[in-house]
């Protein structure tokens, strides 16, 4: 009986430590799954989605430091900083997100990249909060430390996402160089631009940002009153880029900047070129047209014809139809408007950014034939073309003006039935 | 028996024991590799500028059928500026801000670049260019009409960003969502406001 009471003593101790020691285990083998290396809290934070609410990127920077404080690792130390400065960013809190930009870009142990990139945020943060030059600097810093890895025999062309970080940063110094109204240090930074991109093999990435530099380029020339160099630079991109959305109305705008040049030399474009086609015309109806068009004219027909049927092209012509009205040419202005706005775009790469300002042309079009056609006493004519007209909101001046032109074509289609619109 | 039982139990779970604990020393071992880095980048700011001439008015005819002449007659015409500026939920005002001093560059000598909610640009008093003229109508059948044009300079842009990814390997460009986030304007103004050639026609009809 004893021995036996001892056997089932010893056996049961011996079935209880065991599950003791398997919990235990069980337990710390747990433990273990769910602890994150600070690596893995990094990894975490990419989960999230790329637009998050501040209390979620609040709660990730918190998970960061307390990853941080037990990261061993140097490169994965800055990586973790670096990172909280960007959930920083992404919850909305730039004052804390600049601060902690600005200590990982200034400690001169950090991995070149990661410095780049604090320097880059840095100035993307002071550009929003129109701290030009606090962000003139910081993008200084970013070109810099990217420029040895642009040349081309280490592969890191404008393609890649250094490269982009690169461009990113000469074209942002660019531009707030343009609002400042620096146009010589403006086309410096679009000068340094060209000359890497120049450098690419990569045609497509030349193709997305050379035009538009030489283009903005060309424009500043013309803003600080150097027409010779607008002309010049103008004449070249136009040439060497024929599919960039903007050569046709480019080229339009290079001749008339040439006949205004021609007809009075001192005159001023401070906006750049877009208004020289309207500031042309306004000289044809104030000089009662005159030869001196003729060259104009010539022009602008066989450019209409080049671009028919794109986007670009629409505009030549509306602009054309108006050269001709001045001109005196009601006719043939009429049948120019009607091509304008029924015209079909074929096309329509770049839609998008060009949409709103066909659309523009293409209702004006319809007004503008309406009143000729009017005039003409085509009053069935005109109201056909007036009630083609979108719907446009309530106040707009296209639709104040439908109006006004509708209720008049109608009053003289009901008073003066017959051709009586001569002056009597 | 059960002795024997319970060190099969206790033999099982210390194997399980030390492979999880083997696996879990592995992670902690070798760092997963980390994912590129993310950084903020503001595409160039989109900016279409286009100066036209288009109709700006139409008024009449108005006729005077009565026996006593009318004189003096005023007409008054506005041409409104708009401004149409808008931004996604989440693109940040400061950069909506940004696009409407690029822009208003190209109008400040017509409107005023009044902002509005820290970003917006609001412009509420409508008034862009006003013409005012005056004329006679005779009696019976007097008739006035007048037509105006104008030049509309009209700027249509967009600012937007991206996040992009960089990696020593250099192999990542930018994310499938760039763009979705971004602010748009649309701005019209006009100057230069004229009568039309033929304008204003002075009839007497029947």
């Amino acid at each position: 009986m004893d021995i036996r009471k001892n056997d089932s003593y010893r056996s049961s101790l011996a079935f209880y430590l065991s599950l003791a020691i398997v919990t235990m285990a069980m337990a710390e083998g747990v433990s273990a799954v769910e602890a994150k290396t600070p690596a893995e809290v990094l990894i975490a934070t990419y989960k999230s989605p790329r637009v998050i609410a501040p209390a979620q990127a609040k709660s990730a920077v918190a998970d960061l430091e307390s990853a941080l404080a037990d990261c061993k690792d140097s490169y994965l130390a800055f990586r973790i900083k670096y990172r909280i400065g960007v959930m920083c960013f992404k919850a909305g809190m730039t004052k804390e997100s600049k601060v902690k930009f600005l200590q990982i870009a200034n400690d001169p142990k950090c991995p070149e990249l990661i410095r780049a990139c604090s320097f880059n945020m840095m100035g993307q943060i002071s550009r929003l909060g129109a701290e030009n030059k606090e962000a003139l600097e910081a993008f200084n810093e970013v070109a810099d430390l990217l420029r040895q890895h642009m040349s081309v025999d280490k592969g890191y062309t404008p393609d890649s996402a250094i490269g982009k970080l690169w461009c990113s940063a000469l074209l942002s110094r660019a531009e707030i160089y343009e609002l400042q109204q620096d146009y010589n240090a403006s086309i410096t930074e679009y000068r340094r631009l060209l000359h890497v991109l120049s450098q690419s093999k990569n045609k497509d990435i030349s193709s997305q940002y050379a035009p538009l530099a030489n283009d903005r380029i060309s424009q500043l020339y013309l803003r600080e009153g150097d027409a010779e160099k607008y002309i010049q630079l103008a004449e070249t991109f136009t040439g060497h880029y024929p599919e960039y959305c903007r050569t046709p109305i480019a080229r339009l705008e290079l001749e008339c900047v040439k006949f205004l040049k021609s007809v009075s030399a001192n005159l001023e474009f401070p906006n750049g070129s877009f208004n020289a086609p309207a500031h042309v015309v306004a000289y044809i109806k104030a000089s009662n047209g005159g030869t001196s068009a003729q060259g104009i004219v010539d022009k602008l027909n066989r450019m209409c014809k080049e671009y028919q049927n794109t986007l670009g092209g629409i505009l030549l012509q509306y602009h054309y139809a108006w050269l001709l009205d001045a001109l005196g040419e009601k006719h043939k202005a009429a049948e120019l408007f009607a091509r304008v706005f029924s015209s079909d775009v074929v096309d329509a790469k770049d839609i998008s950014r060009e949409k709103a300002t066909t659309e523009t042309v293409q209702e004006y079009a319809k007004i503008q034939y309406a009143i000729m056609a009017g005039e003409k006493s085509d009053y069935n004519e005109a109201l056909r073309v007036l009630s083609s007209l979108r719907a446009h909101p309530d106040g707009s001046h296209v639709a104040e003006l439908a109006e006004s032109v509708t209720k008049s074509i109608q009053t003289l289609k009901r008073e003066v039935p017959k051709n009586e619109n001569e002056e009597r | 028996m059960i002795y024997k039982f319970a060190m099969l139990c206790l033999l099982v779970l210390l194997i399980y024991s030390t492979i999880v604990l083997a696996d879990n020393n592995q992670v902690a071992l070798a760092s997963p590799q980390l994912p590129p880095i993310e950084t903020f980048l503001l595409e160039p700011i989109e900016l279409k500028n286009i100066s036209v001439w288009v109709p700006a008015d139409k008024t009449g005819p108005v006729i005077n059928r009565s026996c006593q002449t009318k004189t003096n007659c005023s007409f008054s015409s506005v041409l409104p500026a708009t401004v149409h500026h808008t931004k996604t939920e989440f693109c940040p005002a400061e950069l909506a801000r940004l696009l409407a001093e690029h822009t208003a560059y190209y109008h400040e000598q017509s409107l005023p670049l009044t902002i509005f909610n820290g970003w917006q640009w609001e412009y509420s008093y409508s008034l862009c260019q006003f013409e005012s003229v005056t004329y006679d109508l005779p009696r019976r059948g007097g008739c006035w009409e007048n037509s105006w044009e104008a030049i509309l300079t009209q700027s249509t842009g967009s600012a937007s960003f991206q996040w992009i990814e960089v990696s020593p390997s250099n192999k990542f460009v930018g994310k499938p969502d760039s763009g979705e986030q971004r602010s748009h304007i649309e701005v019209k103004t006009f100057n230069s406001m004229r009568t039309r050639d033929g304008y204003p026609k002075k009839r007497q009809l029947p």
